[in-house]
């Protein structure tokens, strides 16, 4: 992963961290790598490594069971949850910035009908 | 008062050289636990509080307590100390040195030292004075490490090294930083090792400008140490 | 501390094996040499090259003593002005630990230097003189010892041990001094001046002592005389007079009775002891890296 330059190291891992679940990278019930490992690979601080899992863990995306490590939730409805979020994210964003250069709504959902069109 | 969740209690240190002011009334406490990095350019005084910490030079005015002791031989046991230079006997091999540090340190882990030798590519037969300057400081930093101590103390352990022997030493660092233990590290290079820092601390003429959460100031100024750095001494 | 002694053995082990080696050397060939010559039925006098050989010769016992003086002189500057007093001043050792493993290995390596070059001119002497007989070696080893009983021999054995202690510690102590109190580094020798004022300080202070306390001890049956009842005491059995640096004031008589002054022989134990915790105190709280 490449660190971004304005957010904080652990968001940014939180980040990676989700992405990767999202995609399937990381499937349900999957062992997460040990804060070790992540903290040498990112040549992050292991304290930074392990706020972000307490991070993930406080969002129900993983659980730990003490002695055995990290792991990706089993429950799909909470990573449903966060696709969703996530997809309202981009979204909020998108349209935030469709606004701020003065397309109305119907702009914009006639411009993504367009593009979906031509991507067929 | 002294507090021992901190590792480190410095109290309006000043150190004078005749006129010139190298510490001009400081004040730092390091928390236990943490990895702290002191941020300043060449000439700030990073290395002269370094030094005053472990003991080899003396305060003008002020006081330090490391562990709820001043420096001395007592710290010197709990201390694991990475000079900014090459501070191993001439005549010595890799063997003598960590035969040295095994003798003088009853928290020496010979184990990790070997797993350390090996990463770092280094053989106990070779003679100090002719491995490179990058080697030298892997094998520095290779006996520092493989100390268990409460606090480890390392002045510019990237300085002058090429690209490749800088990630080994990243690489070494996190992985036998023990988690109980503290660690100061002094840099110019804040790019390439803010990343490993708990608490960052900017000094400047001899004084802290700004310290804080490495994370929280990332969060509050909105951008990277780093970049931090750049704005407050560039 | 012995540990720390171990390495400064390692660290100094090879020079000082050279240095004996060398001495060993130049006296075969100096005595080697000098039998061919003077041979007493059949006298040759040396020729021009021969001069020269005796010349380098003794050139060489002479300068290895005097390298072996100054690189133990400089092991320990070392410590206060090279990067390697980096590791020794951050080992968790007291300014007496260090200083008293430099000293006492110091010692160790001046003792064994004059011990191997005495005995081994001693027996080479007896070999090239005698042919090897090891009845003859065994006496003179037999007389060596039984010259060794003699107590003038000891007493000025060992005070010139103490009074060589005395002044090895006084050069390490101006040497500590120089570094604390002059900071450029560049100007090197002035431990040497601040060595030459402390010595000349402490023989004066010395002698003052002698006057300040006129007391004697007479070592052979431990009579404490009066400095104005000695001419009387000794009678005409007063001889010679040792002065060398800090034993002013012994005098040993030609009857072998040792007799001490007591306010000087005090005054250089209490001095030698002040050095060492002065130097102590120097390398242990004062030296700025």
């Amino acid at each position: 992963m490449k660190f971004e330059n304005n957010l904080p190291i652990y968001v940014q891992i939180v980040d990676y961290l989700k992405s990767q679940i999202i995609s399937g990278v990381l499937k349900e019930g999957d062992k997460l790598p040990s804060v070790r490992e992540i903290a040498t690979e990112l040549k992050v601080n292991p304290n930074t490594v392990q706020r972000s899992y307490q991070e993930l863990e406080r969002e129900n995306l993983v659980f730990t069971q003490r002695g055995m490590g990290t792991f990706v939730t089993e429950d799909k409805k909470v990573i449903k949850d966060l696709k969703k979020n996530l997809a309202n994210n981009i979204l909020n964003n998108f349209i935030e910035d469709m606004k701020a250069i003065g397309f109305s709504s119907n702009d914009i959902i006639e411009l993504i009908n367009e593009r979906v069109k031509e991507e067929k | 008062m002294y507090d021992v969740d901190n590792i480190v209690e410095i109290k309006n240190l000043t150190k004078s050289y005749g006129r010139k002011l190298a510490l001009d009334n400081l004040n730092l406490n390091i928390k236990k636990g943490k990895v702290v990095g002191i941020l300043g350019p060449n000439g700030s005084g990073k290395t002269t509080l370094i030094k005053i910490l472990v003991g080899i030079l003396r305060q003008t005015k002020g006081e330090v307590l490391i562990n709820g002791y001043k420096p001395g031989v007592q710290t010197k046991s709990i201390v694991s100390y990475l000079p900014d230079r090459n501070f191993l006997y001439e005549w010595m091999k890799v063997e003598d040195a960590i035969e040295m540090y095994k003798d003088f340190y009853a928290d020496f882990d010979e184990k990790k030292c070997d797993d350390l030798l090996q990463f770092m590519r280094l053989e106990r037969d070779m003679k100090v004075n002719s491995l490179s300057k990058g080697m030298k400081e892997k094998l520095n930093l290779t006996l520092v490490l493989s100390r268990k101590a409460k606090l480890y103390i390392l002045d510019e352990p990237i300085a002058g090294v090429d690209p490749v022997a800088r990630d080994q030493i990243l690489d070494a660092i996190i992985n036998n930083y023990e988690e109980n233990s503290s660690m100061i590290i002094t840099t110019h290079l804040v790019r390439y090792m803010e990343k490993i820092f708990d608490e960052v601390a900017f000094i400047s003429d001899g004084k802290i400008i700004l310290e804080g959460n490495a994370e929280k100031l990332r969060e509050d100024k909105f951008m990277q140490i780093d970049d931090l750095y750049k704005e407050i001494f560039g | 501390m012995l540990k720390y002694m171990k390495y400064e053995i390692k660290g100094t082990y090879r020079f000082m094996l050279a240095i004996i080696l060398t001495v060993i050397g130049a006296s075969t060939g100096l005595q080697v040499y000098g039998n061919k010559i003077f041979v007493a039925d059949s006298y040759v006098g040396p020729n021009p090259t021969g001069i020269l050989f005796l010349a380098i010769m003794g050139f060489l016992i002479f300068g290895a003593f005097i390298s072996a003086l100054f690189y133990i002189i400089g092991s320990f500057r070392k410590e206060l002005y090279e990067d390697r007093g980096y590791l020794t001043f951050s080992l968790p050792l007291t300014g007496k630990q260090i200083l008293g493993s430099k000293t006492l290995i110091a010692l160790m390596w001046a003792a064994l230097l004059i011990i191997i070059s005495l005995v081994y001119n001693f027996i080479l002497a007896i070999a090239l003189h005698g042919g090897v007989v090891f009845s003859e070696l065994f006496e003179a080893i037999r007389y060596l010892f039984r010259f060794k009983v003699d107590n003038v021999i000891i007493t000025i054995i060992l005070a010139s041990i103490f009074s060589g202690i005395t002044t090895l510690l006084l050069i390490y102590f101006s040497i500590a001094l120089s570094r604390v109190t002059i900071k450029n580094k560049k100007i090197g020798g002035m431990w040497f001046i601040i060595f030459l004022v402390l010595n000349s300080i402490i023989s004066f202070l010395t002698l003052m002592a002698v006057e300040a306390f006129p007391f004697y001890l007479d070592l052979s049956n431990f009579n404490i005389i009066r400095a104005s009842e000695l001419t009387n005491y000794m009678g005409y059995n007063m001889g010679l007079i040792m002065s060398t640096g800090s034993s002013t004031g012994m005098i040993i008589t030609s009857d072998k009775n040792i007799v001490l002054n007591i306010g000087s022989a005090l005054f250089s134990i209490i001095t030698a002891i002040g050095i060492f915790f002065g130097t102590s105190y120097l390398i242990e709280r004062k030296i700025d890296l």
